[in-house]
This record gives C-alpha cells, sequence and structure tokens, in this order.
C-alpha cells in the first residue's frame, strides 16, 4: 500500500477535522477565533471523558447506556456536596456512587450473562431517578469559589480541565498500550472465546471495563458541574446518542476488538467541530437531533451490513 | 520406556450412547512424526483432545515423559509441554501475529510494563525458527489461512517446555507449495526433539512426513507401526476394513427414470464450482467427501441458503429461481442441516411445535391456528416414525441426538417436499436410531421421492446409496455407481 | 455402584413448590399485590379505584403489548416513545386544522406505522440479532425526536375543545366503561389472538428463540421482524391519541419515558426472548402489577421519583428472575 492511502486509512478522521479548519473559516471567518476554538475545546471535555469510558467497554464488546444517568447522579452528589466538604472529598463521593453503579452493571452482565442493554437501561432509570429524588429534581448551584477558578482556569487559551481530559486520553492510552490487562480487553472483545481458551477471565474483564465506563461518566459529570457550576439531575439526556457517534466514527467498533483511546480523541474532535458547525450556522437544535440520528444509523446500518453482507439471515 | 514421550495405556472415552475410543493403547517416540489415520469418526480426534484436556477419559492411563499424568484441562496440557492445533484456528483476529503468540504472557519490564520490542524480537524470531518470517507486527485478520497455521505452530513453540504438538489436518486448507513448507517447518521440530502427532487424511503427505503411523477405526486401534512398512492399499484398507453386516435395511426398488432435480453449474467463488449432476426418482444419490470438501455448502445453494455466483437449478424438468430455503420448500426441495440443534430446531420449542414448523398451513381451519389438527399430526408423526418423548410438549432439547434428527425428518414429512438432502443424517446417533433413519429413507424413495445423502460415513454412504459423487476441493471429481462403489475408489477420489 | 437416589422428600417438594412460584412469579406478584391492597385500603377493590387503575395503566398496556411482540421476536424498540411524541402532535395539529377526529386518528396511526416500518427495514437491510435493533432503535428515537420538535416549534399543542369526540376517546365512556380500557382491552385482546391463534404468531416465538432455524424451515424470518417493529409503531401512534385525548395537549416530549415503562410491563409479566409461554395475559399481569405498585405508592404519598427508582430495580430484578425460567 502507498504511503498515501495507508495515511488516509489510519489517520483520516484526523484529516478530516484538518479540512474542516481549513474549509469552514473561509465561509465562516469566526470559526478560527480564539473564542471558537476554546469553546470547541470546552465542549470536548465532558462528552469527551464520557467517550474515553464507553469506548473501553466497546473495546471488550460490551455496551453500557446508564452513563447519561450516571454523569447525572454524579454531577448532582458533587454539587451538593463541594460546597460542604473538600472538593476531593466531593470528587470522590461522586466518584464513589458511579463506580457503584458501574459495578452492578458488570456484575449481573459479566457474572450473571444478563443482556447488557436491558440491564443498563434499568440501571439507566433507576439512577436517573435518583439523581432527581437526592437534588430535589432541580439544578443545585455550586457557590465555591474554588470550583469557579478551576472551571474558568486556562493555560493560554485552552481551559485547564482540557488538559486533564488530555492528560486522561494519554494515559488511556498508555494503559491499553502497555500493560497486559489493557491487552486483555481487546483479546476479551475480540474473541471472547480464544481469549477463555487461553486462560483469560473473560468475566473480570467484562465486569472491570463497565465498571470503568460509569467511573468515567461520574468523571464527566464532576467536570460538567464544575464548568456549569452548578450539578444537574437533567443532563446526559443525549450522552449515548452523542458520545456512540464519536467512539464509533473514531474507529473503535462496536463489536468489540478494536479501536484504542487516542482514536476515539480523532471522533470526539469531529462530532465536536460538527456541532460547533451546526450552531454556528444557526441550525436549530431539531434538526441537530435529526443530523445525530442521521449519523447514527449511517455508522450503525453500514457497519453491520458490512459484516452480515455473506449470509442471508 | 526412555525414550517415549507419550504413552497411552488402555484409554476408553465414552459419550451417550457411542463408544467414541475403546480401550486405545498406543506409543510416540521423542521426536517422531506420528500419523494418526482412520475415518471420520474413528476416533482420532477424540484420543487429540483428551490428550489435550478438552475431554476426560473414562478408562486408562496416560504417561508423558516417564510419568503418569492426569490432564484436567488445556491449561494442564500446556504445562506439561503438550500444545494442540486445531483445524479451528484459535486466533483473535484483530491482534497482531506477535500477540496472538504470546495472549495473556506478554513480556514486561522492570517496571511491569509490556516490553513491545521483547515481544515482537521474539515473536519474529520464532517465526524466522520455523522458516516463516514475517513481520510479526501484521494482524492475523490479514494473513492466509497457511500462514494462520504458521502463527499456531509459532505459538505452540513459544512455549518453552512443547514436547508434543497435536495437529489436527494441518494441511486442509494449504496449497502445495504451502504444504512443502509446512512440513519443512515439521521436520524442523523434529530436529528439535519435539515430537509431532499428525492427523491428516492425505496418505502421500504422510509418506513423505511422518516415521509412524496409527491407524484406528470404530474407536479402536487397528494397527501401528512403522509408516515404511505399509503399502498404501494396507492403511486404506485397515482405516475402511470391515464386515458389512446388515447393518443397513435392503432395498429392493430400483431408482425410476424420471428426472427430479438437476443442477447445472452451480458456482461459488472460492467455495464450489462448476457442479452439475442430476438426480432421479427413488434415487438415493451420496455425497462423499473430506470434511470442508464442500458438500454441505452445495446443498446450501442448491437450498438458497447461500449466495451462488451462478448456476441453475431444475425441478422436474422446470427451472426454478431458489433464493432461500421457503422458494425451495416451494420446489419441493428440503434441506436437513448438519448442524441439526442450531440450524434444523428450534431447542426451546416443544416437539409439537417443530414438527410443524415448516408447514402450519396444515394446522388452520379457517385461517385459525387448530389445536387439535396440531395435535394430531404431532401424535401421528412420533407414533409414525418412533419417537421417544414423553409428551409432544416436551421441550426438544431435553430429548436424545437421535429423536432430535427424528424430529427434524418428521418436519419435512410434514410438507410436500420430494427431494430431501440430508446432511449427516446418523451424526451422533446410536445404532439402533441409526437403522430406523435408514429405514425411513428407504420408505421415502419407494415412494418415488429422491434423496441427497451428505455422509462422511464410508459404510452408510456406499451401502445407502444408489450413486456416489466424491467431492474434493468444492468439486465434483467423480461419479460412482455399482462396481466402482467402493471404499477405496472413494477415497482415491476424495483425497 | 449405588447412586445416591434418595432425596429428602421434604427438599424435594420446597424445590418444586420453588419452580412453580418462578415460573408464575408473575402472577404470585400479582396476587400478594391485590391481597395487600384489600389488607391496607378500604376502597382498593372499589369499582372506582379500580378503573381509576386500569385507566391509568390503559396507555401503558397498550405500549406493552406491543411491546412484547417485540421480544418475543427477539428485539427491543427504544423509539416508542419519541414516535409517540411526534405522533402526538401530528394528531393534535391535524385535529384542529381539520377539525375531523377521524384525520387526527388516522394520521397519527399512519405515522407510528411508518416509523415502525422504517425500524423493521433496518433491521431487514442489516440481518440483525437482538443487541443491533437496540442501535438502530436508539437513531430512530432522535430522527422522531427532531421530527416532533421541527412540527410543533418546540410548544405544546392544545386541542381543539369543541370536537368533543376527540376528548371524549380519553374522557368519556362506552356502556359505564371508560373507553381509554376499552381500547387497551381490545388492543390485547387482538395481540393474544395473533400470538396463541395465528401462524405468525407461533412464527414470532419461533423465530425469537432461532431465527435461522425458522428460516432455513422456509418461514420468511425477515418479515416477522418488520411485522413486530410496525407493530409497536402501530401502538405508539394508538397511545399518542389516546394521551393527547386524556390530556388535550401535546408536545414534543409527551412520550417521554413511555418506551421504559412498557418493556418494564412487558418483562415483569415474564416475557421473555423466543419465549413459547410469551403471551400478552402475562404482559397484562406485568402491567397491572406495575400499576398497582404505583398506585400503592401515590396513596403512601411516596414521590415519583423515587417510584422511578423502584421500577428500576424491579425492572433489573424481573431481568434476572426470568433467566431462571425454563423459557
Amino acid at each position: 500500500m502507498t504511503i498515501a492511502k495507508k495515511a488516509f486509512k489510519n489517520y483520516r478522521i484526523w484529516m478530516i477535522s484538518i479540512l474542516a479548519f481549513l474549509i469552514v473559516p473561509l465561509i465562516k471567518p469566526s470559526f478560527i477565533s480564539m473564542n471558537n476554538i476554546e469553546g470547541i475545546l470546552a465542549s470536548m471535555i465532558t462528552y469527551g471523558i464520557v467517550a474515553l469510558g464507553l469506548a473501553m467497554t466497546l473495546i471488550t464488546g460490551e455496551i453500557n447506556i446508564s452513563i447519561g444517568s450516571v454523569m447525572a447522579f454524579s454531577s448532582v452528589v458533587f454539587a451538593i456536596m463541594v460546597d460542604k466538604f473538600p472538593m476531593v472529598i466531593a470528587i470522590a463521593a461522586a466518584l464513589a456512587c458511579s463506580t457503584l453503579f458501574g459495578l452492578i452493571d458488570g456484575y449481573f452482565v459479566a457474572y450473571k450473562k444478563l443482556p447488557a442493554f436491558m440491564v443498563s437501561v434499568a440501571v439507566m432509570v433507576s439512577v436517573r431517578g435518583l439523581a432527581l429524588a437526592v437534588s430535589g429534581e432541580q439544578p443545585i448551584a455550586i457557590m465555591s469559589d474554588s470550583v469557579m477558578k478551576l472551571g474558568m482556569a486556562k493555560v493560554g487559551p485552552i481551559p485547564v480541565l482540557f488538559l486533564f481530559f488530555l492528560v486522561c486520553v494519554f494515559l488511556l492510552e498508555f494503559f491499553l498500550q502497555k500493560t497486559q490487562t489493557g491487552r486483555n480487553m481487546y483479546a476479551v472483545g475480540g474473541a471472547a472465546e480464544v481469549a477463555a481458551a487461553y486462560g483469560l477471565n473473560t468475566e473480570k474483564y467484562k465486569c472491570l471495563s463497565l465498571t470503568f465506563c460509569s467511573f468515567m461518566a461520574g468523571l464527566g459529570g464532576i467536570l460538567l458541574a464544575i464548568r456549569m457550576c452548578s450539578g444537574s439531575p437533567s443532563v446526559g439526556e443525549d450522552a449515548m446518542p452523542s458520545v456512540l457517534p464519536m467512539i464509533v466514527i473514531g474507529g473503535t467498533a462496536i463489536s468489540g476488538g478494536k479501536g484504542g483511546m487516542i482514536k476515539t480523541l480523532s471522533g470526539i474532535l469531529l462530532m465536536n467541530l460538527i456541532f460547533n458547525i451546526m450552531s454556528m450556522f444557526n441550525i436549530y437544535v431539531n434538526i441537530q437531533n435529526l443530523i445525530k440520528g442521521g449519523i447514527l444509523l449511517i455508522i450503525v446500518v453500514a457497519d453491520k451490513y458490512i459484516e452480515n453482507k455473506n449470509k442471508k439471515i | 520406556m526412555g525414550k517415549s514421550i507419550l504413552e497411552v495405556k488402555n484409554v476408553s472415552k465414552l459419550f451417550p450412547g457411542v463408544k467414541a475410543l475403546d480401550n486405545v493403547s498406543l506409543r510416540v517416540q521423542k521426536g517422531e512424526i506420528h500419523a494418526f489415520v482412520g475415518e471420520n469418526g474413528a476416533g482420532k480426534s477424540t484420543l487429540m483432545k483428551i490428550l489435550n484436556g478438552n475431554y476426560k477419559k473414562e478408562e486408562g492411563a496416560i504417561f508423558f515423559d516417564g510419568n503418569e499424568v492426569d490432564i484436567q484441562s488445556p491449561a494442564d496440557a500446556r504445562n506439561l509441554g503438550i500444545s494442540i492445533i486445531f483445524q479451528e484456528l484459535n486466533l483473535v483476529p484483530h491482534l497482531s501475529i506477535a500477540e496472538n503468540i504470546f495472549m495473556g504472557r506478554l513480556f514486561k519490564n522492570k517496571q511491569n510494563l509490556i516490553d513491545w520490542k521483547r515481544v515482537y524480537q521474539t515473536a519474529d524470531h520464532l517465526m524466522e525458527k520455523i522458516g516463516y518470517p514475517m513481520n510479526s507486527k501484521v494482524l492475523v485478520e490479514k494473513l492466509s489461512v497457511a500462514q494462520k497455521q504458521m502463527v499456531e505452530i509459532a505459538k505452540a513453540l513459544s512455549y518453552e517446555n512443547t514436547k508434543l504438538i497435536l495437529m489436527d489436518e494441518p494441511s486442509a486448507s494449504l496449497t502445495t507449495t504451502e504444504c512443502e513448507k509446512m512440513f519443512w517447518v515439521v521436520r524442523e521440530l523434529k530436529k528439535q526433539g519435539v515430537s509431532v502427532i499428525y492427523i491428516s487424511h492425505k496418505l502421500e503427505e504422510i509418506a513423505q512426513l511422518c516415521d509412524w503411523v496409527t491407524i484406528l477405526r470404530d474407536g479402536k486401534i487397528i494397527d501401528s507401526g512403522e509408516l515404511s512398512k505399509f503399502t498404501r492399499e494396507e492403511i486404506i484398507a485397515k482405516m475402511i476394513g470391515r464386515e458389512i453386516t446388515n447393518k443397513f435395511p435392503r432395498r429392493d426398488r430400483k431408482p425410476g427414470e424420471r428426472e427430479t432435480l438437476k443442477v447445472e453449474a452451480l458456482s461459488r467463488k472460492g467455495v464450489i464450482e462448476n457442479i452439475s449432476f442430476s438426480l432421479r426418482e427413488g434415487e438415493i444419490l451420496g455425497l462423499a467427501g473430506l470434511v470442508g470438501a464442500g458438500r454441505t455448502e452445495i446443498a446450501r445453494a442448491i437450498c438458497g441458503i447461500d449466495y451462488v455466483d451462478q448456476g441453475e437449478v431444475s425441478v422436474n424438468g422446470k427451472k426454478v429461481k431458489i433464493d432461500n430455503p421457503k422458494d425451495a420448500l416451494k420446489a419441493g426441495i428440503a434441506y436437513l442441516s448438519e448442524d441439526r440443534k442450531h440450524e434444523g430446531l428450534v431447542l426451546k420449542s416443544s416437539v409439537k411445535w417443530n414438527i410443524s414448523m415448516a408447514n402450519m398451513k396444515n394446522l388452520l381451519s379457517l385461517g385459525i391456528v387448530n389445536e387439535m389438527k396440531d395435535n394430531k399430526i404431532a401424535d401421528r408423526m412420533i407414533q409414525a416414525m418412533q419417537i421417544k418423548t414423553p409428551s409432544k410438549e416436551q421441550y426438544v432439547m431435553n430429548l436424545s441426538g437421535g429423536n432430535q434428527q427424528k424430529i427434524v425428518i418428521g418436519k419435512w414429512l410434514n410438507t410436500n417436499a420430494k427431494v430431501f438432502i440430508f446432511d449427516e443424517p446418523t451424526r451422533g446417533i446410536d445404532v439402533g436410531a441409526k437403522y430406523e433413519i435408514y429405514l425411513l429413507m428407504n420408505q421415502l424413495v419407494s415412494e418415488g421421492k429422491s434423496i441427497i445423502m451428505i455422509s462422511s460415513e464410508m459404510p452408510e454412504v456406499l451401502e445407502m446409496s444408489d450413486r456416489v459423487l466424491v467431492v474434493n476441493k468444492g468439486r465434483i471429481t467423480a461419479s460412482l455407481t455399482d462396481g466402482d462403489k467402493k471404499a477405496q475408489t472413494v477415497m482415491e477420489y476424495a483425497i | 455402584m449405588s447412586v445416591k437416589t434418595t432425596v429428602a422428600p421434604k427438599a424435594d417438594s420446597l424445590r418444586k413448590i420453588g419452580r412453580i412460584v418462578i415460573e408464575n412469579l408473575n402472577w404470585v406478584i400479582l396476587i400478594l399485590l391485590v391481597l395487600a391492597g384489600l389488607l391496607f385500603s378500604d376502597n382498593f377493590f372499589t369499582w372506582n379505584n379500580m378503573s381509576n387503575v386500569l385507566k391509568q395503566v390503559s396507555i401503558n398496556g397498550v405500549l406493552a403489548a406491543g411491546f412484547t411482540i417485540v421480544i418475543l421476536a427477539d428485539g427491543f424498540d427504544l423509539s416508542i416513545g419519541t414516535i409517540i411524541s411526534v405522533c402526538a402532535v401530528v394528531a393534535v395539529g391535524t385535529l384542529n386544522a381539520t377539525k375531523s377526529t377521524f384525520y387526527a386518528v388516522m394520521v397519527s396511526l399512519v405515522i407510528g406505522l411508518a416509523f415502525g416500518i422504517f425500524n423493521g427495514i433496518l433491521i431487514r437491510i442489516i440481518k440483525g440479532s437482538n443487541s443491533d435493533s437496540f442501535l438502530t432503535t436508539l437513531g430512530t428515537m432522535l430522527l422522531a425526536q427532531s421530527c416532533a420538535y421541527t412540527y410543533s416549534g418546540g410548544f405544546n399543542i392544545y386541542c381543539d375543545n369543541s370536537i368533543t369526540s376527540y376528548r371524549n376517546i380519553g374522557k368519556g365512556m362506552i356502556m359505564g366503561i371508560p373507553v381509554l380500557i376499552i381500547i387497551m382491552f381490545a388492543v390485547m385482546l387482538i395481540f393474544e389472538f395473533i400470538l396463541k391463534k395465528t401462524t405468525l404468531g407461533r412464527n414470532i416465538k419461533l423465530s425469537g428463540s432461532n431465527r435461522v432455524a425458522v428460516f432455513m424451515s422456509g418461514i420468511n424470518a425477515h418479515n416477522i421482524k418488520i411485522f413486530s417493529f410496525a407493530v409497536t409503531g402501530l401502538c405508539a401512534g394508538i397511545a399518542a391519541i389516546m394521551l393527547t385525548a386524556r390530556t388535550g395537549v401535546a408536545s414534543p416530549s409527551t412520550g417521554y419515558g413511555y418506551e421504559v415503562d412498557a418493556a418494564t410491563a412487558a418483562i415483569i409479566g415474564g416475557n421473555r426472548e423466543g419465549g413459547m409461554r410469551g403471551s400478552i395475559i402475562k404482559t397484562l399481569t406485568g402491567v397491572l402489577i406495575l400499576g398497582f405498585i404505583t398506585n400503592v405508592m401515590n396513596l403512601m404519598n411516596i414521590n415519583t421519583v423515587i417510584q422511578t427508582i423502584t421500577k428500576g430495580i424491579i425492572l433489573l430484578v424481573a431481568l434476572y428472575t426470568n433467566r431462571m425460567k425454563k423459557a
């Protein structure tokens, strides 16, 4: 394969993003304004963190749709606690709850072999309810100064939280590439029976990835609360359809065994660019939903159609 | 006993209704390339699986490198130094060669992080060692079957203490050149003192490669000795030689003249090529050949289960377009899959429902399902085929293989099918039920229906068929009748 | 070699009873709930309370009936909720514009059916299995949502109350029985008939259990899937009419959350993919159980939010116990 072809294959999502940066400013110069770029980076933070968690789950061949609810609950817990306790405690509490929800998913799906999406629907409903209950069904404002400062902190034009997000990307990529556990995730997702035949405990890894997904969703909720200076029980309603395309476009397949964090980053970037462009051109929310739904369907249908092309049933 | 790496003593293995291994004893020396030959079902795979810890033996003892061992799992086998290379390759497609070789046990550096340099280097080195230098970073999904097999061998060798490698039909999907290379690798293994048990049907290959041969038949060891001391004919004879007892019911009627099914130039790229044959009323046409030769694929192509590149099917002289099993049934063709559990039956459903499944129009009165009709049809079929079940409401998954097969047959008998394609109809079924199924087949053809029988059991194919087509690597290589219809001849064309 | 055949008879019959309980868990719970209701409340079993409960659950009942068919065919439909929304806004819009109940009803049914068929065709194209329908209906959910939003401009649409025939659907009675309840039972009856008495119904259950075997037996397994999704779409259309007729208003969030209740009811009732024993009667028990629990929680003044949490936990438990059944 020629170098150009290979480069295109491996980096095409990045290239499309770069293309966007070259073309769109010709029509709307404000696209590359400092303000807008900051906005793009900021928007990548919260759903981006969540996407990393879900990507891990997809790599092991499972799925978790409760991410939106866990985000909401986590943001609420954080918001409630951060004004009364040190930030570290608030973060720990929110993360602990999120991990617990993930363990419930992981236990029933990986060990009890219940269908993943049904279990996560049940968890999704319960956790959303919990979020509403604990918050009294309304957003909780955060008064803490340190939170506000953290939310607005920047290094040049780049939000500090975005840097944190980047660090997560690289740490997780490192984990996936350089540790045995990370490699085992791929094996379990790629061909579970083969992995099991080689003595890998597939249940353990699937449970781990599901738990991690909720953990990251919780982290996303905390970051959202920090940036918004409020925790809200109604966030994350559109988490799943927003995050999933990011991951799949980036190159992590729903079927499992493929993908990575840096790849997911490319998908996060592109999707956020698309959202940004859509609001730049004043495309209404409902049309945005149309486009999101359309992208999701196209991705899923294309992926599965190719997979099942030779079968008749 | 110093020089033998493996000694099997009086090992037996029972499956429900079938004695897969009967008091088997053999010995494999260090650095020996030892061939296992025998027909399908002779017990070769079963023995391998016992050695690899996939199955547990009922009787007997196994000695490895002088010590008695108890192999409970593949992990045990590997710890002893036994590795197996199955026909269905055990690789994760999206991962690299190196990762597949070292799955779960990648090299780590002092910080417990993966030392990729060492992983790739060692993998490269292994592949070189077996004469297949490859970039071990390449993803397995990009490899050819031959290359994948090499990766499996490298995997087996990557365990430092490997002393015995079990190879199950390694050359089945290889071209001649790829085979040559593989032989070279096996010989290198021998030089290093590793023993190889080599299961294969290809007698010329075995003649080239192996030192010793053990012949199995019906779960027993027929003979075992230096390969050079046997002639090819002797080996084949011992593989299949048996007294043809009256295990098969007589059939007096001869096939009619009318052609019920005609297949022309049926092809599917890479799978089957230019398949043409015809079938007459009252005839049983046998399809013989090695596992994987393409017989099932032919049946699936005819019945519209798989996509077909070209070809035509005619029923009773009229061309028919068959795009799916529904079309096939409309044309009067019924396919009884070899995988009855997943393709022939709905296991979590009752006997009654499974029987009526292919023809529910029979159940209707004024457009509504009539339970009484359903019951009557089920009762009739259970009686006629002597299906042993506590009740017709019993879930099919609780019944024995033989009864399950009868239900599948009953399902198709309940339709207007005139051409029946039986794919391995008696696999995994006890002798008594087998006979009943043969009787059924005779009954069908005496009524003027036609049968295509795919079978890997030589006596079955020879005795039950009026005519035998031999399939080899997707092509029909021979059509045998009467005098030619002999085991020897079939083997010649199948291999 | 003697095999231990004697099991303590007491333990054996205990196990048998346990088995029977698990297999009929839905009935057991329903009976327990009714008993609890009778014990703790004077007017539990009054006509008034009963018809209230039934009215409350009627919409979910219709949806759950449709969802049962999808579950039995081994699928999942996340889009029911938003399909209700889009049917609702278009129905009320049409009602107000044409002043005709007939057109409003027709429009709702047609749109619901269209989305359902769309879902079915998507699955047909990808020859998908269970988890695939989850993702495709997720996409459809967004499409329907955006359609609902676009049509209504984001606002509520209020029924023209002068068209009493429409509101009667939601508030009226026929021979003393609320129309909503009649609709629910009518839908359930028809679906139960299909499941029990037609070849289609049987094929649905068979293909939910093993669609490859069904395909190989000459049945059009693809059409079964399309049918099952079309049915849920239709049910969404019916539910939209029922909802808007009862409340008098339609909005782009009318159907929010209804898919979860529908799925929960069908699963609590004991239906699982391909279950031979799946039936709408079971779904009815699930709908009633859910309804009674909600009713009881309301009477106990428990927050709706806590109720949601409880429902989620119940769904999880139901999923688990369903697995323990024999199928």
